[in-house]
């Protein structure tokens, strides 16, 4: 986890690159060959489109002298015609060629897409608490973005630019072996710079890369957090400093990948003219000395032209496809980050009948403080037990162990006997259900919201389900009732009413072992009171862990442990701790007072108003 | 639509300077690439006659022609790259600056994603179209000057006849435009979904996994991430037909000519060496056009973005401060509401005609049912929304006359859902005041009852926390909020619902420590805890957006109302439950 949240968190481009360049372009390539027959056609598209380009000057070249030339109105018609119909073509195979690529582009970044959310859903929950959130978008998006632009056109025109070189090196050969020679004297001139530059922008593309995940993490935090920033008047100043900062940095990763870059033209052009130079110079000399000829040399002149342009070419997109690279290295390291909650193999399938959880020798810390040594706990099926204690004492912690959100370093955690570990993640959280003390919304209807609990659950049954636990009033509040659209975070419900959707969602789905952790702390003590009465017919026959602060929470339950750091201090119905005066009893006596008196209280002509 | 882009154009004519000499560069470096083709021509010419000493200064010529126009070349790209990200720069300072200026009442309606895709997205886009496209765009139109004035110069009647096919470009493009815009702007929209989709995953999931429905999820994300991809691949059709329709018209600009040309050849009204001449430079139309092609090309994408990033900043706030409002100095902290209705949507108030007075010093509970309006009510304090009607006093002086930060330094907040970032505990504490001192921060975290938590951890102040806090436990959280808040030292102390996630005895604690600290202020505390009610000298109670009932615990349990079926209903349990509330007269509109 640590190396998550360090590079993460950090998101620098700092280090070694993972995986050469190389390995990384093999990947894309291999991704773009699924799609054969559009690239097929793609190139047959981008050659003919070639080949007719080639062709139609010529035919240009027979309006003017057997039309023109000649006063020949029939010939000039004629071929006028015939060009107008090789435009068109080019035009058509353009399309063509055009719309593959866009295709081909769209195809790879749907991919890549489907991939890193299907990647995303066998990551487990410790990736994502210290992942920032950012980071996980800028690679979904931008980076994503990045490694489609270049990959597949650039591809395929690579190889039409490589064949071009390698036809005018066969022609050059083919025509004066001397001249060949000084011609590609300069060559490794060429490739040393290439080499120089394509290093440079892969590592300014990296920073890039990294400096727009930055800023991606900071925008995010930013108005995720708008509302508390402005709650403190001198907060402004300090983030603008934060993303003045970011931003200043992502200008400056950006010009100096565009210095590199816009050092690729000149570099090479200036080679290009030398050894134009050095062809015409020393080749003047060989006509003259007759050992060339004049058409030789001026052949050479278009040669040099024929192999310097896609040179060029390549060069420019070799170095934009640095770019590619780096975004892709960050795409497959996301894709190559392990959970450490992970299926075994041979999981098999639980049919939880009894709801019986034992947690054996359990010790467990996330980084280097325990929270659980040696723990053990055992709850019988169809029980309710309410878990109290001190915050920070472990108590959301047993419920992440119990829905193996995380696994423990040592021991086990069992349900109806059966390791969690061997069993389907699915088939062990479908049967189970947290309501998690921050209640979670989704950017959706209230009814879609509580359809999470049971994704086949029809309309009628989450009415059910809220008129048992007597929230009709709940939603009538709400403008549109069940249709009323959640914002983000669940900012237009009040908080007590997140809680409630959460308590609703975790329901419907009535499951054999149900968790609630502080799923009421925000809950008026009314509502609660009518909530319970619903719970205790709900939760029959069901496992139940209650997590509470609010100790009139625990009333339903059957037994009370009392966690402090990590530990079962006191254990019993809420009574006999009362009884037995310990850390419960001061709890109470705090929260609500002593027992004595509160039972006069409820007692009293006000508690019957 | 055009008039975005003019806007972003405004933004980068702050450089004005360095662009002139931008242009300049262009103008040279197209100067000199013209030049070269003519030292080659002499130079080819030289070796015909084998005039061997032409070679050598025809040859360095080239060279340093090439190198000039490659020097050039690369600083005008390289200067035109850095006016556009300057630009980029200050368009992203502004918009993000602007985000800070926008109230709650935004932040309600927004997406997360919608933002990032304007300060990612849209804002490479335009960089993009800035810098490489309309270097592309100014090159061609010199080159298509150039070109025209060659071709004037050699045969007025032809070029106008060439010219006449060129409103065709502008047909063409005005035709794809009408289709193009709206996918363009839809498109936009799906990423903006797509990026929030992300963002939802990241913090949803822990409910899709502890539910293992992370697949259900997966379906709306796999629709978002079609409709993007359909959204797109509409967009990239049409832009495959539109821009080779460039070249179609340079080949159909050509065909006149030879037709146009040839017939007064051969009626003898041109001559054969005019009309060649001619089609030779006619060529040099096609790269300008296909230039200009390019810039159309980008055109959509980045006029959708600039209208998306103006329309954030054009903007106004709904909580806007006067332009004659006045500094807020040290307030004494009276409060008073006078006859306040609001409403998130105008037609549905929430809270009702509220009028109540709070004296300097004075600790006010606030309770009342879930829904009630209660956090509602003290967010109008800090002015994060305004009410609908009715006026906010504090110090006399309605909160709308005074300045938005002057408001704000007085009023300290604790909301009700928790939010940490990112960075050390230090920084989470000091996120208000980063110019706070150790022991001002231990004071903080002392009265918030989290010090000896924090003391105990092994780098204590400087633990990292993740973001939103998710590596610390919920009190744990909710007490860094409170020191967060309670080291501003506000005159006015807001608290909604601040001890949710505490045990009964870090609640004592907290409280104990916080009644020594707020003496001398003001106090809103929002509370379903009756032991948090300690703190308050007067408990107001909310229901149905009204304040039904008015005083201390004691009077308010005589009168037998609200508040006493509230605060019975904790004890429920110890009596039997069924019929020992009714629903009269209790929150749930
Ligand atoms: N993801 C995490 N990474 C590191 N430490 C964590 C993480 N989550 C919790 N902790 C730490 O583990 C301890 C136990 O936390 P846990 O959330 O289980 O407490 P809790 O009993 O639920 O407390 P509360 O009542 O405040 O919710 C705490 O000290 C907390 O700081
Ligand atoms: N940003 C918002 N946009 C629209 N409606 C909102 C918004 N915030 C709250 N509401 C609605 O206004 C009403 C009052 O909400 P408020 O948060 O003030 O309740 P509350 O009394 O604080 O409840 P709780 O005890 O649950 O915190 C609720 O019905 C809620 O759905
Ligand atoms: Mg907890
Ligand atoms: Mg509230």
């Amino acid at each position: 986890m640590g190396w998550v949240i360090g590079r993460y968190a950090r998101g620098e481009a700092e280090g070694k690159p993972k995986g050469s360049p190389v390995k990384i372009m093999a990947r894309l390539l291999k991704l773009v060959w699924k799609y054969k027959v559009r690239v097929i056609i793609f190139v047959a598209a981008a050659a003919a489109a070639l080949g007719l380009s080639v062709i139609a000057p010529y035919i240009g070249k027979r309006v003017v002298d057997e039309g023109i030339v000649a006063k020949d109105i029939n010939a000039l018609t004629y071929y006028s015609i015939i060009f107008m119909v090789i435009a068109v073509c080019i035009w058509a195979l353009s399309t063509i060629r055009g719309y593959s690529v866009a295709w081909l582009t769209q195809k790879l970044l749907y991919d890549l897409r489907s991939e890193l959310f299907a990647h995303s859903m066998g990551l487990d929950y410790a990736f994502f608490s210290s992942t920032s959130a950012g980071q996980v978008i800028s690679r979904f998006t931008s980076d994503v973005n990045a490694v489609g632009q270049t990959a597949t056109t650039g591809f395929i025109d690579a190889v039409f630019n490589t064949l071009t070189i390698v036809g005018a090196l066969i022609a050059m050969l083919s025509l004066n072996f001397k001249l060949t020679l000084v011609t590609l004297s300069l060559v490794p001139l060429i490739v040393v710079s290439v080499i120089f530059l394509a290093r440079r922008s892969y590592r300014a593309y990296r920073n890039v890369r990294a400096k727009v995940g930055e800023l991606t993490t900071n925008i995010e935090q930013t108005v995720s957090g708008m509302r508390v920033s402005q709650s403190f008047s001198e907060r402004d100043r300090e983030n603008l400093r934060r993303f003045e900062r970011v931003s200043y940095e992502t200008m400056r990763a950006n010009l100096r990948a565009t210095l590199v870059m816009a050092l690729t033209r000149p570099v090479l052009s200036i080679i290009r003219a030398a050894t134009v130079a050095l062809l015409v110079f020393y080749g003047g000399n060989l006509v003259v000395s007759g050992e060339a000829t004049i058409g030789t040399l001026i052949a050479f002149y278009s040669y040099v032209e024929m192999f310097f342009n896609p040179v060029i070419t390549l060069t420019v997109y070799y170095n934009m496809l640095q770019s590619a690279l780096a975004a892709a290295e960050r795409v497959f390291e996301y894709l190559e980050a392990k959970p450490s909650v992970k299926e075994q193999p041979n999981a098999t399938d639980l049919e939880i009948e009894k709801g019986e959880i034992i947690i054996e020798n359990v010790s467990f810390s996330y980084s280097e403080a325990k929270v659980f040594e040696n723990f053990n706990l055992k709850v019988k099926p169809g029980e309710i037990l309410a878990v109290v204690g001190p915050t920070g004492a472990g108590k959301t912690t047993l419920a992440n162990l119990i829905l193996r959100l995380y696994d423990p370093q040592k021991g086990c955690v069992l349900v109806d006997g059966v390791d969690i570990k061997t069993v389907k993640l699915r088939s062990l959280r479908s049967q189970m259900a947290l309501v998690p003390q921050e209640p979670v919304l989704f950017r959706d209807t209230v009814l879609e919201n509580i359809r999470y609990g049971k994704p086949e659950a029809k309309d009628d049954e989450i009415r059910d389900v809220i008129h048992e636990l007597g929230l009709d009033p709940l939603i009538e509040s709400l403008p549109e009732g069940l249709n009323t659209m959640v914002s983000e975070g669940g900012g237009n419900l009040s908080v007590g009413q997140r809680q409630l959707i959460n308590i609703a969602r975790t329901l419907l789905r009535r499951p054999k072992i149900i968790i609630l952790d502080e799923a009421t702390s925000s809950v008026d003590p009314y509502t609660e009171s009518i909530l319970q009465e619903a719970l205790k017919r709900l939760l029959a026959g069901r496992t139940c862990i209650i997590i509470a602060h609010r100790l009139s929470t625990t009333f339903l339950a059957d037994r009370v442990i009392v966690l402090d750091q990590g530990k079962i201090v006191e254990e019993g119905t809420h009574e006999e701790l009362l009884r037995l005066g310990g850390l419960y009893a001061k709890l109470y006596e705090l929260q609500i007072g002593k027992p004595m008196e509160a039972e006069m209280l409820s007692a009293s002509p006000a508690g019957t108003a | 639509m055009a008039s975005v882009i003019l806007r972003v154009y405004r933004y980068m004519a702050r450089d004005w300077k360095t662009l002139t000499l931008t242009i300049a560069l262009l103008l040279t470096s197209i100067a000199l690439a013209m030049m070269i083709p003519w030292y080659v021509r002499d130079l080819l010419n030289s070796i015909m006659v084998f005039d061997v000493s032409r070679l050598l200064p025809s040859s360095l010529m080239i060279v340093i022609l090439t190198f000039l126009e490659g020097v050039v070349a690369f600083l005008d790209r390289y200067l035109f790259e850095m006016i556009a990200q300057k630009t980029i720069y200050r368009l992203r300072l502004d918009l993000y600056r602007h985000l800070h200026e926008l109230s709650y009442g935004f932040y309600d309606r927004v997406d997360v994603g919608e933002i990032i895709v304007r300060i990612t997205n849209d804002m490479d886009t335009l960089n993009g179209f800035i810098s490489f496209a309309t270097m592309q765009f100014l090159n061609a139109i010199f080159s298509a000057v150039i070109a025209l004035s060659i071709l004037l110069s050699l045969n007025v009647e032809l070029t106008l006849v060439a010219a006449t096919l060129l409103p065709l470009l502008i047909l063409i493009r005005t035709l794809f435009d009408r289709k193009i815009f709206p996918i363009a702007e839809k498109s936009w929209r799906a990423m903006s979904q797509f990026n929030s989709t992300i963002q939802e995953y990241t913090s949803t999931v822990k409910i899709l996994k502890a539910l293992g429905v992370e697949d259900v999820f997966g379906r709306t994300y796999r629709s978002r991430l079609s409709n993007l991809y359909d959204l797109n691949m509409k967009f990239e059709r049409y832009m495959s037909i539109s821009w080779p329709a460039v070249g179609l018209v340079a080949s159909l600009i050509q065909i006149t000519v030879y037709l146009y040309g040839g017939s007064k050849v051969i009626s003898g009204a041109l001559s054969v060496g005019d009309i060649v001449a001619f089609l030779l430079y006619l060529s040099m139309l096609n790269w300008p056009l296909m230039g200009i092609g390019f810039f159309f090309m980008n055109y959509q994408r980045a006029s959708v973005s600039a209208s998306k990033i103006f329309e954030i900043l054009d903007r106004e706030p709904e909580v806007k401060e006067q332009p004659n409002a006045v500094e807020l100095k040290d307030a004494r902290g009276h409060v008073q509401f006078d006859n306040v209705t609001f409403g998130y949507d105008q037609n549905k108030p929430i809270l009702m005609n509220l009028s109540f007075e709070v004296k300097p010093g004075e600790k006010v509970a606030i309770i009342g049912p879930t829904g009630s309006g209660k956090s509602t009510l003290i967010k109008l304090i800090p002015r994060f929304y305004d009410p609908t009607s009715g006026r906010i006093l504090i110090d006399s002086v309605d909160v709308r006359s005074v300045m938005v930060k002057s408001l704000r330094k007085n009023v300290g907040i604790v909301h009700q859902d928790v939010m940490l970032f990112a960075g050390t505990i230090k920084d989470n504490i000091t996120y208000g005041k980063s110019s706070a001192s150790m022991s001002e921060i231990i004071e903080a975290a002392k009265a918030a009852g989290i010090h000896d938590f924090i003391a105990s951890l092994p780098k204590g102040y400087d633990t990292d926390v993740a973001e939103r806090g998710v590596t610390l436990s919920g009190g744990q959280r909710q007490r860094i909020a409170i020191a967060r808040t309670l080291i501003l030292n506000p005159k006015i102390l807001i608290l909604d619902d601040p001890t949710s996630n505490l045990d009964a005895e870090t609640e004592a604690t907290v409280v104990e420590a916080l009644r020594k600290l707020i003496d001398g202020r003001t106090v809103f505390i929002v509370t379903q805890r009756l032991s948090t009610l300690k703190l308050a000298d007067k408990i107001l109670v909310l229901d149905n957006g009204r304040i039904v009932e008015e005083g201390t615990h004691e009077e308010l349990m005589k009168m037998g109302g609200v508040y006493a079926k509230l605060y019975n209903a904790q004890f429920a349990h110890q009596e039997p439950l069924v019929g020992s509330v009714e629903k009269v007269g209790l929150g749930n509109r």
